[in-house]
């Protein structure tokens, strides 16, 4: 029997991900032995024509990390997806955008601004900024173009599984090679975690009083966190309840509350969610109240959307032009 | 075959003119052109009012003959005709859920002149019917079987005559008093103004009654914890102090002879003194006597059991613990009473401060024989006071006390006169008062009586001058103000009014109900139906709803006790709501963040299978549960996200 062929690939993520897949330690040996890689740019050297010389729908599995932000990883995701049976959104930024959709806050324009001529740890005194063609000394240079919007893997390409996480732990990882190898995927579609929320799995979930009323919301360097309470009855925002179970409760057992990296229990957005059930506990008879509790939350769209802005209802910032 | 984009359902589409209220201004012939294109309805029908009784008999025949299994109706607003068609719909076997309205009258051909608009404005409403239809799902309409049994919470006058009403029907009746004992208020007082009748003898085949009736059950020594649910159905919990006194005492009083502990007596305004181990008057309901726990010498220090010993019964039980009781009821009565108003911010009237200055209830329970001094304003004090001053709306009408007219407290204040004249029959008594306010015939003559039995009559155009002085020389106490000559007298007697009583807010707060500005419990109608509550199932009798006497509060709890057993009539089924939410319990993460959002309390966490559950009896499907489920678990029966987003998406891709 041959062996089940394997790509890797990234696009706008930390590279998190790819190390994520090395994690699983010795347990990679056992299934580099019963797979064959024919793409991973992050720890081998293929290169893309040899994946272009490949027989359309040759390569088993795909496991893309990272949303898509400009024209060359749109190019190399169109070609997996056409030379692979399956493809497998692999982390939060391929799944929803991931941290880096937060410029979907900002356009192209100001993140150049920011990137390239503020930066405090940039020196730019030509202003140049990146072009996709560039003439230096007779020659043309070519960049692939840079997008206003960063979408997520499954606007661009057809995904069959997602895996969150951000980055996915070394369980899901290892399961879902046990699965590609012995088989047992879900339903194509299907997100490989379970499709609860993170509060079912949460120690912390029983010292949660069944009706509770938060009247101020700190932030986690302002107080000393009880490493037994439920931190939204510590005034500290969890997005546990709003965040798909299968972590392991990671952040929680380090005594931080959970920031939502493996994204919605559903196919709702995140954010809005989490807003929602705020509503039922955050103190506020009068508007002035219920503004001072708000104003609490200095960081909205980095608390509610931290991995899932691209995904979100909000997708973009709204675009002049139109 | 036409209408194949409906899946199994055969769709029709009413379309009516509203005689031309509609059609002028929607164009007909181009809706049915183009639901014909569409092609996700069978049959576009039109009629001419299809609200009117031809129009309805066109509509039946339409869904009977064609048989339909989904309809569509573009006409006026729901909230007219929706039940209407509904019934009709239900009448042919046809769940009520699959009737949808499109208002294309208020919302179309009401707000424009536009034909071209309107018509495409009605075609975006009508889309949107069409696809969230298809997605709706059957409702069943579930009925229960209506508790019959009503809880009275406060056993004064009020609280004891809707229970005697109600009990003769043979209902159950719960009355839960805060006190130790129920009577309330009527009980601190020997006679009723205007007629003088005696207040302790009035009551004390009443109270007999409610303690023989195996209707009645009485909770003393208990509050009301928690209130669930809607007319016909309360869950009601209620927490029972421990007496540390079982039920077989007596109330023989031999435990409080040997007693060694004393306070004073607050329910004699902290007049006379009781023991720790106590009763509030003779004959009492529940009989048995109380142990005050903040003081026995049992609990202080353990250096006491005097009363175990010389008790004949064996009643005395230190381990008494505290209990708690679920009861379901049909209806709630709030008669919970009133508190007399304070002095506290009004210290120019020297209330407690001088000595021989007194309010109404205080001079009442004084001069009461079975009160703290047997009758006599100072039991070992043989001097009799020569002349008294009463003073109207003390406390009252004034923002630093009570802001309103209480309309009892002038009826009190000639009554003190009568009182102070039997006890002191040579006593002269001056009335000072601004407003006179009496309630009925009767009040007005009782004020004649005193004044033409010499009583003086002051009158003073601004209360709020009057002082009240004495200086340690003085032998009399000086009353001046505003109008008249400065008075001397032996002793002043204050009256104040009605407050509402301490735990108004708390119960408004469980029972979801608004108070009005003064504090009282809002009526449900101020005319139509002033013992009713803004809540349907609830009432209010005595002082919930405003000031009133004992008399008034007799007839309000005959009333209240009328309109209860008219509407809960035992094993009459009620209609509980369709519109439920549930919880899926697969997706539920047991997070418990929809239970502090369901404003009717209907939602509970099981920590067994450590997820929360909708309790149906009680959901009123207002659907704000499923907005805050942070998972998406929580589903609105016939308002799923499916279903309304099916709807945007009709309106918008048309
Ligand atoms: S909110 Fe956070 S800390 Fe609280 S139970 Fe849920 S996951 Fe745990
Ligand atoms: S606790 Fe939350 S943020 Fe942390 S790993 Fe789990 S899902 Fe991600
Ligand atoms: S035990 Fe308590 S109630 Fe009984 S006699 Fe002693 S102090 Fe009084
Ligand atoms: S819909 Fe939800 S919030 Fe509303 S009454 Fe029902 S359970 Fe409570
Ligand atoms: S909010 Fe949702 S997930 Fe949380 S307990 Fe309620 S139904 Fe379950």
């Amino acid at each position: 029997m041959t062996k089940p062929k394997i790509a890797i690939s990234w696009n706008s993520s930390c590279g998190g991900c790819d190390e994520s897949i090395v994690d699983i330690e010795d347990k990679i040996l056992d299934i580099a032995a019963k797979v064959e890689f024919v793409l991973w740019p992050c720890a081998m050297d293929f290169k893309y024509d040899h994946v272009r010389a490949l027989p359309d729908g040759d390569i088993t599995v795909s496991l893309i990390n990272g949303g898509i932000q400009n024209s060359h990883q749109e190019e190399i995701a169109r070609l997996i997806r056409k030379k692979s049976k399956t493809v497998v959104a692999f982390g939060a930024c391929a799944w929803l955008g991931g941290v880096p959709s937060l410029i979907n806050l900002k356009n192209k324009e100001e993140l150049f601004k920011s990137s390239y001529l503020e930066s405090i740890s940039v020196e730019n005194p030509r202003k140049t900024l990146p072009a996709i063609k560039s003439k230096v000394d007779n020659c043309t240079l070519t960049l692939p173009e840079i997008y206003d919007t960063l979408y997520k893997l499954d606007d661009i390409i057809g995904v069959d599984y997602y895996l969150p996480g951000c980055p996915p732990t070394a369980d899901l990882i290892t399961d879902l090679f046990l699965k590609l190898i012995e088989g047992g995927l879900p339903e194509k579609g299907a997100v490989l975690a379970p499709a609860r929320s993170l509060c079912i799995s949460c120690p912390r979930n029983e010292t949660k009083p069944d009706n509770f009323e938060i009247d101020e919301i700190k932030r986690i360097h302002e107080i000393i966190a009880d490493p037994e309470k439920c931190f939204l009855v510590q005034n500290l925002l969890c997005m546990g309840p709003s965040t798909r179970d299968g972590c392991g409760c990671s952040c929680i057992k380090g005594n931080m509350p959970c920031t939502g990296c493996f994204g919605p229990a559903d196919k709702s957005d995140q954010g809005a969610k989490m807003i929602g059930t705020l509503g039922s506990i955050l103190k506020g008879s009068t508007e002035s109240e219920a503004d001072r509790v708000i104003d609490g939350i200095a960081d909205p769209a980095g608390t509610f959307y931290r991995y899932s802005t691209a995904a979100s209802m909000l997708g973009r910032k709204r675009k002049e032009d139109r | 075959m036409p209408g194949s984009k409906t899946g199994d359902k055969k769709t029709v589409l009413f379309l009516c003119k509203c005689s031309s209220n509609i059609s002028n201004i929607v164009d007909f012939e181009e809706i049915k052109r183009w639901a014909g294109e569409k092609g996700d309805t069978n049959i576009a029908a039109v009629s001419n009012l299809l609200c009117a009784p031809d129009g309805k008999k066109f509509f039946s025949e339409v869904i009977k003959k064609k048989n339909v299994n989904n309809i569509i109706i573009a006409a006026c607003s729901p909230k007219l005709h929706e039940k209407t068609f509904q019934d009709i719909a239900e009448k042919n076997n046809i769940n009520m859920s699959r009737v949808r309205m499109a208002n294309i009258r208020e919302q179309c051909a009401w707000v424009t002149a536009d034909k071209n608009e309107a018509t495409e404005k009605a075609k975006s409403l009508i889309n949107a019917a069409i696809k969230r239809s298809f997605l709706s799902e059957d409702l069943k309409r579930r009925t229960m079987k209506a508790y019959s049994d009503v809880l009275i919470i406060g056993g004064g006058i009020a609280g004891i005559e809707t229970a005697r009403t109600i009990s003769k029907t043979g209902r159950k009746v719960y009355i839960v008093e805060k006190n130790i004992t129920i009577g309330g208020s009527v009980m601190k007082t020997e006679d009723l103004a205007p007629s003088m009748e005696c207040s302790p003898c009035l009551m004390a085949p009443i109270l007999s009654d409610v303690r023989d009736d195996p209707n009645i059950e009485v909770l003393a020594n208990a509050e009301i914890t928690n209130i669930l649910g809607f007319f016909g159905n309360f869950n009601v919990t209620i927490k029972e102090k421990p007496r540390y006194v079982e039920d077989n005492c007596i109330a023989c009083e031999e435990c409080f002879k040997v007693c060694p502990v004393s306070v004073k007596n607050e329910f004699h305004y902290s007049l006379g003194e009781r023991k720790a181990i106590y009763t509030l008057f003779p004959g009492a309901v529940p009989a048995s006597a109380v142990i005050d726990k903040n003081i026995c010498k049992h609990f202080t220090d353990n250096s006491c059991d005097k009363c175990v010993s010389v008790c004949p019964f064996g009643s005395i039980n230190f381990d008494q613990e505290e209990k708690t009781t679920a009861i379901n009821a049909g209806s709630i009565v709030i008669s919970t009473g009133f508190k007399p108003g304070d002095l506290a911010g009004f210290p120019e009237l020297g209330h407690k401060s001088i000595n021989d200055v007194y309010t109404t209830y205080e001079l009442e329970s004084l001069l009461s024989t079975n009160g703290p001094t047997g009758g006599k304003l100072k039991p070992d004090d043989e001097k009799i006071p020569a002349s008294a001053a009463i003073i109207h709306c003390a406390g009252s009408m004034d923002s630093r006390g009570i802001p309103y007219c209480s309309s009892i407290c002038c009826t009190h204040a000639v009554k003190a006169g009568e009182m102070l004249g039997k006890v002191y029959p040579a006593i002269r008594v001056f009335n000072i008062h601004n407003d006179l306010v009496f309630t009925d015939p009767e009040e007005h003559q009782f004020y004649k009586k005193q004044k033409a039995k010499g009583t003086t009559f002051i009158k003073c155009f601004d209360l709020s001058s009057i002082k009240i002085t004495k200086t340690p020389d003085d032998e009399k106490i000086k009353i001046s103000g505003y109008g008249f000559e400065p008075i001397s007298v032996d002793i002043a007697v204050l009256a104040t009014g009605f407050k509402p009583a301490d735990d108004f807010k708390e119960l408004a707060k469980i029972m979801d109900l608004a108070l009005d500005k003064n504090g009282f419990f809002r009526p449900g109608h101020r005319i139509l139906h002033t013992t009713a509550s803004e809540q349907d199932g609830i009432y209010s009798a005595g002082c919930a709803s405003k000031p009133v006497n004992a008399a008034a509060a007799c007839t309000q709890a005959q009333a209240v006790a009328g309109d209860i057993m008219s509407r809960l009539i035992p094993g009459r089924e009620i209609e509980l709501e369709i519109f439920t939410s549930f919880i899926d319990e697969e997706k539920c993460a047991g997070c418990k963040m929809c239970i502090p959002a369901c404003p009717f309390k209907s939602i509970y966490y099981d920590p067994e299978r450590k997820i929360s559950i909708i309790n149906e009896a009680l959901c009123r499907g207002c659907g704000t549960c499923t907005a805050a489920c942070p998972s998406g678990s929580i589903f609105a029966r016939h308002y799923t996200d499916n279903e309304i987003n099916a709807e945007i998406e009709g309106i918008l891709h048309g």
